[in-house]
């Protein structure tokens, strides 16, 4: 595609570099390239600058900064105020004689009868939020309802009548045309006195002065009134979250019997807590299993050793509230003291929610929020005790799609255990993650196995180049992965060894912080022996699009494939796909003895058009299952920079909606991955993507959905060392699929638990035993750590818990289960190296991914970077250090 | 489910005076103008600023646009344009005031050591901002925005040959620069 015509060849060679040459140019080009050494060199010269250039641009802003948004969305607002027309001053005189009429009727009315309407009608409005909610509240501008600021309880009753038909029809006849800075004016003047008059209809008031025209805002402000607990709402957002906890009681005593079910002991029907108690003998942190093999089916008709979990204990009471501020950056601080700070030391809801439906001209309530904030409020309004912590002078801020909770004036941690008197569910709804489980309560965590390092490999490479780093797209287990465990090579009959040790975590904070312990439980898969090794059939499906030309692109990729291709055996066998506008086969499957042809084929390919991944990956299945026979080892290799994936792949899995199109793709993989053929997903590429965390989202869906492997390469030595250490032919075989792990703690010795990382592969935990869920697949030769936070019991003894993993083996071609006990044993005075490097790439992620657990503690760079230099030296000591210090630099910690 | 249009949203913006669609808007396209106007500017600030003045057009002439939409549906052009003049106009006034602020006309001078990313960093962005405006934008929106020949030809107004020949003279000016080739071209 392109674009400059044929002329001097130096005028050519950046257009050339850039992959933007047209093909006949192009070929000219290549001929001279191949005589003139001084060409040659002249083209190496751009394209390293090229490179460089790449690498050290600082970027650009993308999002308008926090003032600015709200300048110019303030400067639209003038538009709601319509022209005024003569008539509608005489609608206005007759509206207030009515109002007026209407008042004096509800003002005969006894309070309780009003109150209970006008907490009826929101409450119907409230649920009903979303839909047209509009034609429940008539718009009333202040001017005219300033004369209800004596008796606001009828106006109350007003508007709940407003619900009806009549109230609709007033609606626009009450839209009083004001010239805005005038209604501004009285608006904050009534507000006042509102204010000091009665609290709950005070809001009242400013709801429906502020919805006057807004449909959406008009269901915001019901909710936003709601939430004000004033006398009348208190007792609607009392019967709420009573109504809301007890759904949350019986669906946590549903699990519990689900979970009495769960048997862990190798299906001895053995009394649970004998085997709690029961210390092993194993005080080696090498953990044979203990009875090893299992059946799928003794295990769902073992005995249940759980006790019936107890009664449900009341929520831990509130620790005092105080938090810090230190993650927030100079765009969230801002956005944090145009929202909230400003708003008042009141801290007050109202307040917030008042400016949030009214912006005024007054330079203290700059609060036009975001989505987010939106939420925060939402989500604080469902939730009284949230409040209470909102009163106490705490302030939210919006951390994507959840928010985290700072007391800018304190810098004190907070106790792990804290939950707010929050379900599960709305903990993680407001926080983006689960809160530390109380053992009593359940003392179980299920979750689907992985060993994937993606987003560690991202980061990594986003930081090297200065890059801010998504904190959405962070995933702590691949951080966790991503620490070289050096765990001895595995051994025995079985798939697995298992690995755990146990140590104070050398970042617990707050008052819980001695008893804080870090649990790690590894698992390493045996390497493929050689009588083991199916041959493989490869197909790669290769991203050629105008995006891969770049250096750091296509180029990086074929560095990591020539890698690959050396280690192919003879029986292996390689198809090549390419898809740019449309994907074609470039190589069929051909044997591996043929290194050179396939080579060559991948030398020869041309980048240009988009990237149409939902083609070259249905184009890749289809060959790969031309090629598939049994005793094969299938895989589809997809290497891909995700910009811009065209063809649906990218709408269906990152957005709501899901797109038509790519349903057909997913739907392949997930049926071939029934046949065998799994997906790697190699990520690569220098830009920084349009929406980074779908892009990341969509190649980790893609990788789950194809039970595969999710990495990503950020320099040419990481393509070399991927391929040449994991993505090798012999390590390529699934040797574990569908593998889960489940921890049942102790509640004797472990009173809370957390997993760290896995948010998005949670099972429940009746699933373990579920094989028809899907989990993780663990390669041949691999290693993969799942970390626990855990709060040690006082003067507690006997063992940890035990550790269960459960995984369909693909050489015996049967489920196995692999059942040890965590002895008390692990848990030593001092914290291992091993253990403190997962302990500070766990708080790299939680730092860099701006979670609530680095809020709890009120981690800091400062405070990674202190601790690792008391790490051993090694290389991955010295990435950490370098991501951590790039990412201060960037965040502007002090 | 598909997404409203730019123009349906403005005409809810102005029919229905729902500022969340003017909102949408600004999200919608903020990212692609800054980075637009970042390049032609090489200043965060003044980015943010042409940028704010896009949308600030935007607003005052959303009557007039919608009215005369046409079969246009996607404003990203009209803001494209409008923001691109505006920093054209700021460059101009640059130029006649040479003591302004972030016209890079000097390459700052490298540092003695430190780290050698955080050099490179610096001599090259010092380098590239030495450059003429529109090879400076066009080397910004291919290198550092990863942006195809034919794009960055519609965000800067000119022909995909004219984008051929800007890169073409940047790279050689950045090859030719003394700093770069002291510090960074063996």
């Amino acid at each position: 595609m392109n674009h400059c015509a044929p002329q001097d060849p130096l005028l050519l060679l950046v257009a050339y570099a850039d992959g933007e040459l047209a093909a006949e140019a192009r070929a000219v080009l290549e001929g001279q390239l191949v005589d003139n050494a001084e060409l040659r060199d002249r083209l190496e010269g751009i394209r390293a600058l090229q490179a460089s250039l790449q690498a050290h641009l600082p970027t650009a802003p993308l999002v308008l900064d926090a003032a600015r948004r709200h300048l110019v969305l303030q400067i639209a607002q003038p538009l709601r105020v319509p022209q005024v027309r003569r008539w509608w001053t005489i609608n206005r005189l007759a509206a207030a004689c009515l109002a007026v009429a209407m008042l004096g009727l509800f003002l005969a009315i006894p309070e309780t009868l009003e109150s209970r309407i006008s907490a009826t009608s929101r409450r119907d409005a409230y649920e009903e939020r979303g839909q047209a909610a509009a034609r429940r509240i008539a718009p009333i501008n202040a001017p005219t309802t300033s004369g209800a600021a004596s008796t606001p309880a009828p106006v109350a009753g007003f508007i709940a009548n407003g619900g009806g038909s009549g109230g609709a029809a007033f609606a626009p006849d009450l839209d009083v045309p004001e010239p805005r800075s005038e209604v501004g004016g009285v608006m904050a003047g009534s507000l006042s006195s509102l204010h000091e008059s009665t609290k709950e209809n005070a809001t009242e008031n400013e709801t429906i002065v502020a919805t006057a025209g807004l449909e959406e805002a008009a269901a915001d402000s019901i909710k936003g009134g709601d939430g004000d607990a004033g006398e009348v709402d208190a007792d609607k957002a009392k019967d709420a979250f009573k109504r809301f906890r007890v759904e949350g009681l019986k669906k946590k005593s549903e699990e519990r019997q689900l979970e009495s079910s769960v048997d862990l002991d190798g299906g001895k029907p053995l009394d649970g807590r004998q085997t709690r108690t029961t210390e092993s003998p194993a005080r080696s942190s090498v953990l044979q299993p203990n009875q090893p093999v299992m059946q799928a089916e003794q295990a769902q008709e073992a005995q249940p050793v759980m006790q019936q979990a107890q009664a449900a204990k009341p929520p831990a009471s509130p620790s005092p509230p105080v938090l810090y501020n230190s993650l927030v950056n100079d765009e969230d601080r801002q956005g944090i003291q145009s929202s909230y700070m400003s708003s008042g030391a009141s801290s007050d809801l109202k307040a917030a929610s008042a400016g949030r439906q009214k912006p005024q001209q007054n330079s203290l309530s700059n609060n036009r929020p975001s989505e987010s904030v939106l939420l925060v409020d939402a989500v604080a309004n469902g939730f009284p005790l949230l409040q209470n912590y909102r009163s106490q002078g705490w302030q939210y801020f919006p951390v994507g799609d959840t928010i985290n909770l700072v007391n800018g004036s304190d810098n004190r941690p907070l106790d792990p255990t804290a939950t707010f008197g929050l379900a599960k569910a709305d903990f993680k709804k407001a926080f983006g993650t689960v809160p530390m489980a109380a053992t009593a309560d359940t003392a179980t965590l299920t979750f689907a196995f992985t060993a994937d390092t993606a987003t560690f490999d991202r980061a990594r490479a986003q930081l090297r180049r200065g890059q801010a780093v998504e904190a959405n797209a962070i995933q702590a287990e691949h951080f966790i992965n991503a620490v070289p465990a050096g765990y001895p090579a595995a051994s025995g009959p079985e798939a697995f060894n298992l690995y755990a040790e146990a140590g104070p975590s050398p970042f617990a904070a707050g008052s819980l912080a001695p008893r804080t312990a870090l649990v790690c439980v590894g698992a390493v898969a045996r390497p493929a022996g050689s009588d083991e090794r199916r041959p493989l059939a490869l197909t790669l499906a290769i991203d050629c699009s105008g995006s891969m030309a770049q250096p750091g692109g296509l180029e990086r990729i074929r560095t990591g494939l020539n890698e690959l291709f050396a280690r192919l055996g003879a029986d292996d066998s390689v198809a090549i796909v390419a898809f740019g506008d449309r994907a074609r086969v470039v190589l069929p499957a051909t044997p591996g003895a043929e290194r050179a042809r396939i080579a060559a084929a991948v030398a020869g390919l041309q980048t240009g058009g988009s990237t149409n991944a939902a083609e070259g990956l249905s184009l890749a299945y289809q060959l790969a299952a031309e090629s598939a026979k049994p005793g094969r080892e299938s895989r589809v290799l997809l290497a891909t920079d995700g910009a811009t994936l065209t063809g649906g792949v990218s709408s269906a899995v990152g957005s709501t909606s899901a797109n038509a199109a790519a349903e057909p793709i997913l739907a392949r993989i997930a049926a071939d991955r029934a046949r065998g053929i799994t997906l790697i997903v190699v990520g690569c590429g220098t830009q920084q993507h349009e929406q980074p965390q779908q892009t990341e989202a969509t190649m980790d869906v893609l990788a789950a959905k194809g039970d595969g492997q999710h990495y990503y390469v950020g320099s040419d030595d990481e393509a070399r060392q991927l391929f040449s250490d994991k993505l090798v032919p012999a390590k390529l075989g699934v040797l574990a699929r569908d593998a889960k792990v489940q921890v049942t703690w102790n509640p004797q010795r472990v009173t809370h638990a957390r997993l760290i990382g896995f948010e998005s592969r949670r099972l429940s935990a009746q699933d373990f035993r579920n094989d028809r869920v899907d989990a993780g697949e663990i390669a041949h030769d691999t290693q993969a750590t799942a970390l626990f936070e855990v709060i040690l019991a006082e003067g507690g003894s006997g063992p940890l818990g035990t550790a269960a993993v459960r995984y369909f083996d693909t050489r015996l071609n049967q489920v196995r289960e692999l059942a040890c006990p965590l002895p008390g044993s692990l848990v030593h005075s001092r914290v291992s190296p091993r253990l403190r490097l997962m302990a500070c790439s766990a708080d790299l992620a939680d730092l860099l991914g701006r979670t609530w657990w680095a809020n709890q503690r009120c981690a800091t760079y400062a405070g990674l970077l202190a601790e690792l230099a008391r790490c051993e030296p090694s290389q991955f000591r010295d990435q950490l250090q370098a991501m951590a210090t790039r990412a201060q630099q960037l965040t502007n910690e002090p | 489910m598909s997404e409203p249009s730019d123009v349906e949203l403005l005409t809810g913006y102005v029919r229905r005076r729902d500022v969340s669609a003017f909102a949408a808007l600004l999200d919608r396209h903020q990212r692609d103008l800054l980075r637009t106007a970042h390049a032609l500017l090489g200043d965060g600030h003044a980015a943010q600023d042409a940028v704010q003045e896009g949308f600030l057009r935007l607003c005052g002439e959303s009557a007039a646009l919608v009215a005369h939409a046409g079969g246009r549906s996607n404003l990203g052009g009209w803001l494209t344009t409008v923001v691109r003049n505006h920093c054209l106009d700021l460059l101009r006034r640059r130029q006649h005031q040479p003591h302004a602020a972030g016209t890079g006309d000097e390459v700052p001078a490298p540092a003695e050591d430190d780290a050698a990313g955080a050099d490179e960093a610096t001599v090259l962005w010092g380098a590239v901002t030495a450059l003429p405006p529109l090879e400076q934008a066009a080397v910004l929106l291919r290198y550092r925005e990863g942006l195809a020949y034919q794009e960055i030809a519609t965000r800067l107004d000119k022909t995909v040959t004219h984008v051929g020949v800007l890169l073409h003279q940047a790279i050689e000016r950045l090859r030719g620069s003394a700093t770069l080739r002291q510090e960074l071209i063996p």
